[in-house]
């Protein structure tokens, strides 16, 4: 099938016309959107950036260290590397999903790449990628600084920088 | 590390690196010079040329770099060398202290520069020109020509340093951690493939028990075939035919089953002996020569010696023996000190030495020499010894002790004293040694790396210090530990003693529960309180559980677990952010089996002994139970054969708390010695063992008349079936695997072969 030939003088404006729509659609596209990782923590769903993990694994024969606190499920080998297991529940306060202990069957886990730790998070399940825009973000409830917001199916973006920065959940005990 | 990402910077690194190494080897050049006095002409010219060399060459490096003020004290340097070789090849003129002052501050001034490019050098440069007569160009001129001027012949120096400089690459520490890793990895998935093959072999077993039925069936279906005649059932016919078929099947997958496991056992017996192999050798190139951290302290006899007005002379010896690197880290400093010490202390001033009837120099010896899985570091001197007396008067003005402990220490207690923190025994502090945070802070450097350090003096002759540290840091020999369900590991260099009790046995003393072990009255406490764990409801009063003591000084604690399993190698490793500091835990390690344990610390578990003496009363209410009544145990006598001492002890415990009479051996070959010397009843043998494995063992003792009867336990911790069969050939009458023993089941053992 061949296009209709077009005069020049329709063609120019038919151009312009077409380039002012396509500035129109991507200023509205313009807001930041992240890639995140979905996961569930009892029934709530978070998120969290995507950029901040290493890498999603199962773990299990988890051992558990002694003298931490109830946060700390235990410790895995990553391919040799020793990586500790935190309960993401736990550590933002939720009570309703249930404790995660080192006898727990295999569980996903979500391996943090920030800098300085060798830590992963354990979660109930992974429920898969998503773009959020970062403007269709309501206020998050509790206020807290960690949470970012709720995104539009109730979804709880965490701030994982802001909620290991200041070394809040490091342990570092003498006898 | 932080990633290099430009050339520039690596390029800039890699010349830092270069004059590390050029300033070291400068050192050591100028040492030799300047340390042998009688020094034959020839061996002069080949030092002050290879001198000469270096500079030249950390003058290119410099240029390269664009470090131009070290470019020019390196040129300036090797002017002053130059201007001692004579126009005559092959003859120099001895070079005075000016000379040396002058070289020994251009290297330093070199280090400096490295690190503050602007530091002024004028006075250097003006002293080191003033060491040469004839006038050099005052710019360095290019290195072509200046080649060409000083064109370098061959010197008698062993170029065998140079050859291996060329053949050897610099690694970072972080690299070799990461390949260790690996290496532990690849030893840990080998073993997983070997489970691999036990199920294949299980699969075997079956299709035979398979091909056995079908054989069985075999009459019936000839029945059925010759009645099939007379009745031509099509049925029949056809269910013979699949019977037929479905046999032969079985029989060529048994076929193959039998090729694969073949095949397959041998592939991972080869790839067990490649990751063994590289995991060796992982470990060995950790190894540098102590060379390493004894060249620099030529430099430092030097100074120190001048600073005190002695005359101090290093003999080095064992340079070439290898270390891991980072054990002649910890143990640099630590050696300076010691040095330090000796000289300004030991060492007495020449004029007094010729009083005594000494050389008006002393003599300082340091030594490195392999011993097994160790390496001892010997530091030595003719000085005047330790002045026993003032270490006495010493710990008795700081309070150390009173007059009277004092006076009650015998001189090796005395001795011991130097290694107290805080201690010093010289009246003011002297600027090098006499702050006193000396001999505690070098016990503390060894302790830590696992070593350990002793001395023996001798007034008026001289004193020794004799480190010994282990060969390789890589990996730790522990002891793995089950209690309330999970297993620990507890480094065995810090275990005193460890052995098996009942609650019957555990007595109460100043309101503490406490053990009689050895004579000595020691405090008792549970692991799972020490941890703060959760512990299972309190078990009957005749249950053995086992205890550990760990030592502390003068004191110690006897810590209770449920059983002691075995010793074992490993590959420590760090827990890592969050958990920067977690009480009681050093770190985690991966078993060959690929479970991960945690391994405790010593340290912080003593601490939280001592303190926490008052824990749950776990033995009560059955503490008071009077004790059930003892059964004549028979006196008889067991030959216990393993290598590892910490599993003899275990084994003798278990034993002698069954009533039996030990002996022990560490390897086959010791253990036949043993035989025939003592008549025993019943021999338990580890199987791998250096000289003489257990295998061996079993077949030589059942090979001689004497001891054709003799019951033979193999206990061991790999659990293969080729193993029993092994055994079971051999001779042995009985298997145990460690890992999986229950303390009892050795005892019973026994008891049934008995």
């Amino acid at each position: 099938m061949t296009l209709p030939v077009c005069d020049p003088a329709v063609e120019a404006v038919l151009k312009l016309r077409a380039e002012q729509l396509a500035k129109l659609t991507a200023a509205s596209d313009a807001s930041e959107e992240i890639e995140v990782i979905v996961c569930r923590l009892g029934t709530e769903h978070y998120a969290v950036e995507s950029r901040h993990l290493r890498a999603v694994q199962w773990a299990n024969g988890i051992t558990p260290v002694p003298c931490t606190p109830s946060y700390v499920i235990g410790i895995v080998s990553v391919r040799g590397e020793i990586v500790t297991l935190l309960d993401l529940a736990a550590m933002i306060g939720l009570t309703s999903a249930p404790a995660a202990t080192s006898n727990s069957l295999a569980r996903p886990v979500l391996l943090l790449g920030l800098a300085g730790q060798r830590s992963g998070l354990v979660v109930d399940e992974v429920l898969g990628v998503q773009r959020l825009k970062l403007d269709r973000l309501q206020p998050s409830l509790s206020g807290r600084e960690f949470a970012r917001g709720v995104g539009p199916d109730n979804t709880v973006l965490l701030d994982l920088e802001h909620l290991f920065g200041g070394g809040r959940f490091n342990i570092s005990d003498e006898v | 590390m932080p990633q290099l990402t430009t050339r520039l910077e690596w390029l800039g690194v890699l010349f830092g690196v270069e004059l590390a190494d050029r300033c070291r080897n400068l050192s050591a050049l100028l040492a030799e010079i300047e340390g042998v006095g009688t020094q034959s002409e020839d061996e002069l010219v080949a030092g002050l040329r290879a001198v000469g060399r270096e500079l030249h060459s950390l003058k290119g490096a410099a240029q390269a770099d664009g470090a131009s003020s070290i470019e020019h004290v390196a040129h300036a340097a090797e002017g002053a060398v130059l201007a001692l070789l004579g126009a005559v090849s092959g003859s120099a003129k001895r070079p005075d202290e000016a000379w040396f002052d002058a070289l020994w501050a251009a290297i330093d001034t070199v280090k400096i520069l490295h690190a503050e490019p602007a530091t002024d050098t004028s006075q250097l440069i003006a002293a080191l020109v003033a060491l040469t007569p004839e006038p050099l160009a005052a710019e360095p001129t290019p290195i072509a020509s200046a080649r060409a001027r000083s064109k370098p012949t061959p010197s008698a120096l062993p170029p065998a340093r140079e050859r291996t400089e060329q053949n050897s690459v610099r690694v970072s520490l972080e690299k070799l951690d990461t390949l260790l890793t690996e290496s532990g990895e690849l030893s840990v998935t080998h073993l997983r493939i070997a489970e691999r093959l036990t199920e294949v072999r299980e699969l075997q077993r079956q299709l035979e028990r398979l091909q056995r039925e079908w054989r069985k069936s075999r009459p019936v279906r000839a029945r059925l075939r010759r009645g099939q005649v007379q009745s031509a059932s099509r049925d029949a016919e056809t269910l013979l035919g699949m019977a037929e078929r479905s046999e032969q099947e079985v029989q060529s997958v048994l076929q193959r089953t039998r090729v694969l496991v073949g095949d397959l056992a041998q592939n991972i017996s080869q790839l067990g002996a490649v990751a063994g192999a590289i995991g060796e050798e992982v470990i060995a190139i950790r190894l540098l020569p102590a060379g390493t951290i004894f060249s620099p302290l030529e430099r430092l006899v030097r100074d120190v010696s001048r600073q005190t007005g002695k005359d101090a002379r290093l003999v080095l010896s064992g340079t070439e023996t290898d270390l891991d690197r980072r054990i002649l880290d910890e143990l640099r400093d630590p050696l300076m000190h010691m040095v330090r010490n000796t000289i300004d202390h030991g060492i007495e001033a020449p004029q007094d030495r010729l009083l005594a009837g000494k050389t008006a120099h002393g003599t300082l010896r340091i030594s490195a020499v392999p011993r097994g899985d160790r390496v001892q570091i010997v530091v030595e001197d003719d000085g005047r010894g330790l002045d026993v007396e003032a270490i006495r008067d010493t710990a008795v003005r700081r309070n150390l002790l009173s007059a009277a402990q004092a006076g009650l220490l015998d001189t090796p207690s005395l001795i011991e004293l130097i290694f107290h923190p805080g201690f010093s025994t010289r009246a003011g502090v002297s600027e090098l040694s006499g702050r006193g945070v000396g001999m505690d802070v070098v016990r503390e450097h060894v302790n830590r790396l696992g070593g350990d350090i002793s001395v023996r003096t001798s007034p008026g002759v001289g004193t020794c210090f004799t480190v010994a540290v282990p060969l390789t840091l890589a990996t730790t020999r522990v002891l793995l530990v089950e209690d309330a369900g999970q297993t620990f590991a507890i480094p065995s260099s810090s275990i005193e003693r460890t052995g098996r009790t009942r609650f019957a046995d555990v007595q109460r003393v100043e309101g503490r529960r406490a053990l009689k072990i050895d004579g000595r009255m020691l405090p008792l406490v549970e692991l799972a309180d020490v941890l703060q764990r959760r512990a299972p409801d309190p078990s009957a009063a005749d249950t053995w559980r086992s205890f550990f003591v760990l030592p502390q000084g003068e004191r110690a604690v006897a810590v209770l677990a449920d059983r002691l399993i075995d010793e074992t190698e490993l590959v420590v490793k760090a827990l890592g952010a969050p958990l920067t500091r977690v009480r009681h835990v050093t770190g985690a390690a991966i078993l060959g089996t690929g479970v991960v344990v945690v391994i405790l610390n010593p340290t912080d578990l003593i601490k939280s002994a001592l303190r926490n003496l008052e824990s749950v009363q776990r033995l009560s209410p059955l503490d008071d139970v009077v004790p059930g009544p003892q059964t004549e145990p028979p006196r008889r006598r067991v030959l216990v054969v393993d290598d590892s001492v910490m599993t003899r002890t275990l084994e003798r415990s278990i034993l002698e708390a069954a009533g039996y009479v030990v002996v022990v051996a560490g390897d086959g070959a010791q253990a036949l010695d043993v035989l025939n010397e003592n008549p025993v009843d019943v021999i338990v043998s580890d199987i791998e063992m250096p000289r003489m494995d257990g295998f061996e063992l079993t077949a030589a003792v059942r090979h001689d008349e004497r001891w054709r009867n003799l019951p033979i336990v193999l206990v061991t911790s790999l659990d293969s079936p080729e193993h029993i069969e092994r055994g079971a050939a051999a001779g042995a009458d009985a298997y145990i695997v460690k890992g999986r023993f229950d303390q009892d089941d050795l005892v019973q053992t026994i008891g049934r072969l008995l």
